[in-house]
C-alpha cells in the first residue's frame, strides 16, 4: 500500500510508466464524467467516480490482475487496508471481476487527503469506509509491469 | 512546391466519378428481375477475367500510349487480382507502419503503377441509354481512359465507384484502359493491418441505364406493433411512373405508386415478418419505371424490414433487445489476397452461421456489395464499417495527424458517404462504423454528421473511447473483469467490445470468462473477435513443399511477421481449435443439470426465435463409454425463457458417470443440414472408483548393476538405467523397444503466438526454453515387491540462480509396471508462471495410434475447452497436430484420465495416474507429434517440419492456459502455473496386445 499526499508526488515517482501515466489522465478527468460511469484508457485500466457511501464494501476486497486506486477529490477519505494473508477469505477469487473477499477488518485505517492517491498492492485488500462523505476516483490499473504494448 | 498531383491531394476525392448510390440492377423484363442474376441484368458485361497487363515503375514512367493503344504484347493476368500475388512487384505486409517515409499528403515518387488494358465490344446504345463501368474495388488510386481518352478517376481502395463512359464508347470494338496506382494519398487513410497490395481486386463490369430510370432509392422501416410502416424514397431519370410492389411467396402484400414529384411513397404491411438474424426473412421488392414509352426498367431487391433504434441506452432490432456474438472479417484469399471471389465469401457467411456467430465486422474497410447481400440472406448483422484507418501516424507521434486535419475532412466523409449511399437498403447493417485505430477529431464529428444525415441507424466509431460524438462506446481488448466493470458501472449508451479474443496461432484461451461477462450485462450489446481469417497467402518452396506466407517472406522490411496469422480459421478456409471453442461459449441452447432434482434446464439465449427446432440428445457414458441415451424437445420456449425437463441418469455402480449432452437444430437452412449440432455440454453425474484388485506378485524383478548402468528385470521386461544421468536407457517389454527416448521433466514447451509477450518480457531473459539438467545422484533399493530407482536432479537456466531441485522417483513393479513420482523444489527468487510442469519421451514411430480417455476429439487447452466434452476417443498422432501456419505447441489434451500410444497391432505404452488415485479428480494433460519440441520451436512454416520416425510424448500434470495476449488478454489467474513447489506421479505401462482391459485395470501387485 502506497499514499501519495499529492498527485505531483505520484507523477514524480511513478509518472514516466506508461500505465501511471495513464492513471494520472484517468484522476484528471474523472471528475468531468458522468459519476459512477466506467471508462478506460487503453489497456491500462478502467476508472470512475462516486462518493464513498456508494464505493465502500462491507468486507474487505482484494484483487490480482489489477491494482485498486482510490483518490478522493473533495475531501480526506479512509480506507481499511490489510495483507490478505492476515484476512480469513470468505468469496473464492473469481477471474470474471478479479476479485477475491476476506472478512472485514476494522483496522489499520488509512486516510487519503483530498488530491492525495492510494495505491493497494497485490498482497492487500481493502474497503473503504462511507465516511466521511467524499467524492473519490476509483482506477484498476493493471499489475503488468513489463513491456506489454499498449498497456 | 510545383504541381499538385490527383494521387497527393486528399480534398480531390475524385474527377467524373458518379455520385454514390444504392447498389442495384435494372431488367428488363419482370421475368429477369426475378432471376436477381446479375449477369441477366439489362446490358451487363462482366469485365472480370483476362486484361493486359504491364506494371511500370511510377506515374511518370507511363507513356501516353499505354492509354490509348492496345498492346497484345503485354502480359495477360485475370482480374480481379492483386498484381503482388501474381508475381508484379512484391508482397509486403506491416501492422500498422507505413511502408514508405511519412510525409503526407505525399507518396513515394517511384509509386508502382499498373495499367490494364481490354477491349471492350460493345452494341448500339439505344437511344437516351447511357452505358456505365462500375469498379466494385480498385486499390489504392485508378484513372480510366476509353479509347484512349480520359473518363475520370476514384479513390477509395475497397469503395465501389461508377463511371458514366456513354460519350467515349461507340458500337464494336473499345479499348478500355485503368492506370492504377498503388499509393496515393488515400494511403495513409487506409492503413488497415493487412498485406500492402494493389490492383483491380474485385469485380468490375458495364451496366446499361434505360432513357427512363431508376437513378437511387432508400427504405426505411418503423415498427408499429405487428405492421411495417416502410417508406420509399426515389431518385429517377425521364420516369412518368414508379410502381413499387412488395412481395411474399409470389403473392404481393403491398403496393403503391410513387409520387414523382416528392419522389416519395409509404406502405404499411400488416402483421410484417421482420428481419433478423435468427430468421432472415426477405421481401421481394419491386420498382417498376415507367418512361413515355412504358415499362422502361424493373430494379428489383430482396428487402428485410430492420429497424434499429437506441432506447434508454440499449440497442433495440424491431423493439428487440438483443446482443452481437461476432467476428472481425477481413477479405482474404489464400490464392488471392484481397480479392475475394463470391463462392469464398458465401462460405465464410456459412462457417459463421455454423458456428453460432450472429455478427460480423467489415474491419476495416467496406466489402463487396454482394457480402451485404448474403449478410441479409443467411441472418449475419453487419457493423458496417467504412474504408479508413490511419493507424501508422501512431508511430510519428499522432495517430490523430491527418484525423483532426481539416484539409482532410473531403477525404474523411468521402468513404462514410458512399458507404451508406450504397448500403443503406440492406436489413442486416445495424450499425455504421466510421473506420478504425485513426485516433479522434475534427473528420470524426464530420463522418458522424454525414452519416446521420444520411441514416438513422447508430454510428460506431472506438476512438471516441467515451462516445462524446458516436452512439455507442466501444473499446477493443479490454479484459474479462474489465468488461465487468463496465457492466457494472454501466453509461449512457450502449457498449460493444469491438475486438477481442486475438487469435493468433493456437487459442484464444479464456472465451468462457468472457462469455459469462457479455451475457451477465445488459449494456454490453456485442463482442467481436479478432479476428476471422488468417491472412496467409499460399506458396511452395523450391523442392515442391507448401506453405504459407506472412510479413517477411517476400524480403519485405519492415515488416510485422505473422501479425496477420490471426485468424479462427485458416487460410485454407477451414475452421481452427479456436473457431470451435468460439461456437460452443456463444452457443443459443444453454443445457444445466440439477442432480440432485434430476431436472435438465434448457435455456434460450436466442434474441428472436423460439425453440421449437431443438433437440437435445443425452448421452450417459460409463468410462468414456455411451451406455444409455434419451431425447429432449424442449418446445416453443421464448427468447430469454427456460424450461425444465425431468430426466433420469443412471449412475453406474463402479466406474465414472458423465451426462453429455448434445444440441441439435431439425431446421434445414442455407447453412446447415437437418440435426445439425450447434453445441454439446458435460455434467459430472458419479464417480465410483474401481476397487483395486490384489494379485499376488510375480517374482521380485531382477537388479544387475554394472558401473555405468543398473538393469531392472521383470518377467516380460527391462529397464536399463544411466547412472550418471538417471535416465531410462532402454525399456524393452514382450522384446520391443517401450520407449525412443528417455523420459524428462520439463517446463518448456513449443512457444505459442499467444504466449509471445511473456517469452519477451520474462522467459526469454530467464532463459526458461532452455533449462538445463544436471544429475546429482542415482540410488536403488527394494521396497516390497519393487525396485525403486531414485534420482535427484537439478533443473535451471543457465546464467541465473533460481531452478528447481527434482526427485524422480521410479518404482518397477514384477508385473512390469513402472510407478514414476516426481517432486519439485524451487530455489532462487524466480516465482513466475511457466509454460507447463511434466514429462516428456519419445516412444517409437510404430505408436501412432493414440488412445485417450479425456476431453476430445480436438485439440483443448485448460481455458479452452469447452467444445471438447471428456470421451473416450481415438486417433493418429499426424492428424493431431494441428497445422497452425506459424509452428507451435499443439495437440494437446486436457482431463485425461489414461492414454495409449500403441501400433497397430496394440502393443506400446498406456500412461495412467497410479493405482489408488481417483482419475477423474486428477487427470492429467498429453500431447503426441511426430516431431520433437526444439523442431517445432526452430520451425518458421508448417513446410519445416519433417516427421520422424518416433514420437514425441508429453505428459503433463499441469499446463498454462493460452490466453490471448498475442494482443490482449494475458492468461486468466485461475489458468496460471507457476514455478513453484510441485509433486506428481504418472503409472506407465506396456502393452503387450489389443487388450486395454488388463492394463487398465487397477492391479495392485502384493
Amino acid at each position: 500500500m502506497h499514499v501519495y499526499e499529492t498527485r505531483a508526488r505520484l507523477d514524480a515517482e511513478l509518472g514516466h510508466v506508461k500505465k501511471w501515466m495513464r492513471v494520472g489522465q484517468a484522476l484528471d478527468i474523472a471528475p468531468t464524467l458522468l459519476r459512477d460511469v466506467a471508462y478506460s484508457i487503453g489497456d491500462s485500466l478502467t476508472y470512475w467516480w462516486d462518493r464513498t457511501p456508494a464505493v465502500a464494501t462491507p468486507d474487505m476486497v482484494g484483487s490480482r490482475r489489477y491494482l485498486s486506486v482510490l483518490a478522493p477529490i473533495d475531501g480526506s477519505a479512509q480506507v481499511v487496508v490489510a495483507p490478505k494473508a492476515e484476512l480469513s477469505q470468505t468469496v473464492a477469487y473469481s477471474d470474471l471481476d478479479d476479485r477475491e473477499r476476506f472478512e472485514a477488518v476494522d483496522t489499520p485505517v488509512v486516510t487519503v487527503p483530498a488530491g492525495g492517491v492510494l495505491v493497494m498492492d497485490e498482497d492487500e485488500a481493502f474497503r473503504a469506509l462511507p465516511d466521511p462523505d467524499v467524492a473519490v476516483v476509483v482506477v484498476r490499473v493493471t499489475v503488468e509491469g513489463y513491456s506489454f504494448p499498449n498497456k | 512546391m510545383g504541381v499538385i498531383n490527383d494521387w497527393e491531394n486528399p480534398a480531390l476525392t475524385n474527377r467524373n466519378r458518379l455520385a454514390a448510390h444504392a447498389y442495384f440492377m435494372g431488367y428488363a423484363t419482370p421475368e429477369l428481375a426475378a432471376t436477381y442474376s446479375r449477369e441477366l441484368s439489362r446490358g451487363f458485361v462482366q469485365l472480370s477475367g483476362p486484361w493486359r497487363f504491364r506494371l511500370f515503375d511510377s506515374p511518370r514512367s507511363v507513356p501516353a500510349s499505354a492509354l490509348a493503344i492496345c498492346d497484345e504484347t503485354w502480359d495477360e493476368v485475370e482480374v480481379p487480382h492483386m498484381w503482388q500475388v501474381d508475381g508484379y512487384g512484391k508482397l509486403a505486409y506491416t501492422d500498422e507502419g507505413f511502408p514508405f517515409p511519412v510525409e503526407q499528403p505525399l507518396v513515394p515518387g517511384n509509386d508502382p503503377t499498373g495499367v490494364y488494358q481490354r477491349i471492350v465490344k460493345l452494341p448500339a446504345l439505344a437511344d437516351g441509354s447511357r452505358e456505365i463501368i462500375r469498379f466494385d474495388g480498385v486499390e489504392s488510386y485508378a484513372e480510366l481512359y476509353v479509347n484512349g481518352s480520359y473518363v475520370g478517376m476514384t479513390k477509395g481502395s475497397r469503395l465501389s465507384a461508377e463511371f458514366d463512359v456513354t460519350e467515349y464508347v461507340r458500337e464494336g470494338d473499345n479499348l478500355f484502359a485503368v492506370k492504377v496506382l498503388q499509393y496515393s494519398d488515400g494511403t495513409y487513410i487506409e492503413d488497415q493491418d493487412m498485406w500492402w497490395a494493389s490492383g483491380i481486386f474485385r469485380d468490375v463490369y458495364l451496366m446499361e441505364r434505360p432513357a427512363a430510370r431508376l437513378e437511387d432509392f432508400c427504405v426505411r422501416t418503423h415498427r408499429d406493433g405487428d405492421a411495417a410502416i416502410v417508406s420509399l424514397d426515389v431518385a429517377a431519370t425521364a420516369a412518368e411512373r414508379v410502381v413499387w410492389r412488395m412481395s411474399a411467396g409470389g403473392a404481393t402484400v403491398a403496393e403503391t405508386e410513387l409520387d414523382l414529384a416528392s419522389g416519395h411513397a409509404e406502405l404499411t404491411i400488416d402483421g410484417a415478418r421482420f428481419w433478423n438474424p435468427e430468421d432472415p426473412f426477405l421481401y421481394d421488392m419491386v420498382l417498376e419505371v415507367y418512361g413515355a414509352d412504358g415499362l422502361s426498367e424493373i430494379v428489383p431487391h430482396r428487402q428485410g424490414l430492420c429497424e434499429v433504434t437506441i432506447v434508454d441506452g440499449r440497442l433495440l432490432l424491431n423493439g428487440t433487445y438483443f446482443k452481437m456474438h461476432g467476428v472481425n472479417r477481413h477479405d482474404g484469399d489464400d490464392h488471392k489476397c484481397r480479392a475475394v471471389g463470391y463462392e469464398r465469401m458465401r462460405r465464410d457467411v456459412e462457417l459463421m452461421k455454423r458456428h453460432n456467430i450472429n455478427a460480423v465486422r467489415t474491419s476495416h474497410y467496406a466489402n463487396d456489395p454482394r457480402f451485404y447481400e448474403l449478410c441479409c440472406e443467411y441472418g449475419l448483422m453487419v457493423l458496417a464499417e467504412t474504408d479508413m484507418e490511419s493507424h501508422g501516424f501512431e508511430n510519428i507521434g499522432n495517430i490523430a495527424t491527418v484525423t483532426d486535419d481539416p484539409a482532410w475532412e473531403a477525404a474523411y466523409v468521402d468513404r462514410i458517404e458512399r458507404l451508406v449511399m450504397q448500403e443503406r437498403n440492406e436489413a442486416a447493417i445495424v450499425i455504421w462504423s466510421l473506420g478504425n485505430e485513426s485516433g479522434y477529431g475534427c473528420n470524426i464529428r464530420a463522418m458522424y454528421a454525414k452519416a446521420k444525415e444520411l441514416d438513422s441507424r447508430p454510428v460506431h466509431y472506438e476512438e471516441d473511447r467515451n462516445a462524446d460524438t458516436v452512439d455507442i462506446i466501444s473499446t477493443m481488448y479490454s479484459r474479462v473483469s474489465q468488461m465487468n466493470d463496465f457492466g457494472e458501472h454501466p453509461g449512457p449508451k450502449p457498449r460493444i467490445n469491438c475486438e477481442y479474443g486475438h487469435s493468433m496461432g493456437n487459442g484464444p484461451g479464456g472465451l468462457f470468462e468472457y462469455q459469462q461477462i457479455f451475457d451477465k450485462w445488459d449494456n454490453l450489446q456485442g463482442q467481436f473477435i479478432w479476428e476471422w481469417c488468417d491472412h496467409g497467402i499460399a506458396a511452395t518452396t523450391a523442392d515442391g513443399r507448401p506453405y504459407h506466407m506472412y510479413g517477411g517472406d517476400n524480403g519485405d522490411y519492415p515488416n510485422n511477421g505473422n501479425f496477420c496469422i490471426d485468424g479462427m480459421v485458416f487460410p485454407w478456409q477451414e475452421p481452427s481449435p479456436g473457431l470451435t471453442e468460439y461456437k460452443q461459449v456463444i452457443c443459443p441452447v444453454r443445457v444445466s443439470i440439477d442432480a440432485d432434482a434430476g431436472m435438465l434446464t434448457v435455456t434460450n439465449k436466442r434474441w428472436f426465435t423460439d425453440l421449437s427446432d431443438i433437440r437435445i440428445v443425452l448421452e450417459t457414458l460409463v468410462d468414456g463409454d455411451p451406455v444409455a441415451s434419451a431425447e429432449v424437445v424442449p418446445g416453443a420456449v421464448a427468447p430469454g425463457e427456460s424450461t425444465t425437463v425431468p430426466v433420469e441418469v443412471a449412475a453406474a455402480a463402479c466406474g465414472e458417470t458423465l451426462l453429455t449432452a448434445r444440441v441439435y437444430t431439425t431446421e434445414a437452412k442455407p447453412w446447415c443440414e437437418p440435426m445439425y449440432q450447434i453445441g454439446v455440454y458435460q455434467f459430472a453425474v458419479a464417480a465410483a472408483a474401481h476397487p483395486a484388485i490384489e494379485v499376488p506378485a510375480a517374482a521380485a524383478p531382477a537388479v544387475e548393476e554394472g558401473e555405468l548402468e543398473l538393469t531392472v528385470s521383470t518377467a516380460g521386461s527391462s529397464l536399463v538405467f544411466d547412472l550418471a544421468s538417471g535416465e531410462i536407457r532402454e525399456w524393452r517389454s514382450c522384446g520391443r523397444a517401450v520407449l525412443a527416448a528417455p523420459i524428462t521433466v520439463g517446463f518448456w514447451h513449443p512457444l505459442v503466438d499467444n504466449h509471445q509477450q511473456e517469452f519477451d518480457s520474462i522467459w526469454q531473459g530467464n532463459f526458461i526454453n532452455v533449462m538445463q539438467t544436471s544429475t546429482r545422484s542415482v540410488t536403488w533399493h527394494r521396497e516390497g515387491p519393487a525396485v525403486v530407482v531414485e534420482v535427484a536432479q537439478r533443473i535451471a537456466p543457465p546464467v541465473h540462480a533460481f531452478g528447481m531441485h527434482c526427485t524422480l522417483v521410479y518404482t518397477i513393479w514384477p508385473s512390469g509396471r513402472v510407478d514414476l513420482a516426481v517432486a519439485g523444489e524451487p530455489y532462487g527468487d524466480y516465482c513466475d508462471i511457466i509454460p507447463r510442469i511434466g514429462v516428456s519421451f519419445e516412444v517409437p514411430g510404430a505408436d501412432r495410434t493414440v488412445e485417450w480417455y479425456g476431453h476430445g476429439p480436438g485439440e483443448n487447452y485448460p481455458d479452452s475447452l469447452r467444445a471438447n466434452p471428456v470421451g473416450h476417443y481415438r486417433a493418429q498422432v499426424d492428424d493431431m497436430f494441428t497445422p497452425y501456419v506459424f509452428p507451435q505447441d499443439c495437440a494437446n489434451r486436457e482431463g485425461v484420465r489414461w492414454v495409449a500410444l500403441r501400433s497397430s497391432h496394440g502393443d506400446g505404452l498406456m500412461v495412467t495416474r497410479p493405482v489408488g488415485t481417483d482419475p477423474s479428480a486428477s487427470p492429467f494433460s498429453f500431447s503426441a507429434w511426430p516431431y520433437t519440441c526444439e523442431d517445432i520451436d526452430d520451425a518458421r512454416h508448417s513446410c519445416d517440419l519433417v516427421p520422424r520416425d518416433t514420437v514425441t510424448v508429453n505428459i503433463n500434470d499441469r499446463v498454462l492456459g493460452l490466453g490471448s495476449n498475442s494482443w490482449g488478454s494475458e492468461v486468466l489467474d485461475s489458468y496460471r502455473i507457476r514455478f513453484e513447489r510441485f509433486a506428481f506421479a504418472f503409472s506407465l505401462r506396456p502393452l503387450a496386445s489389443a487388450d486395454l482391459a488388463a492394463a487398465l485395470a487397477p492391479i495392485k501387485e502384493v
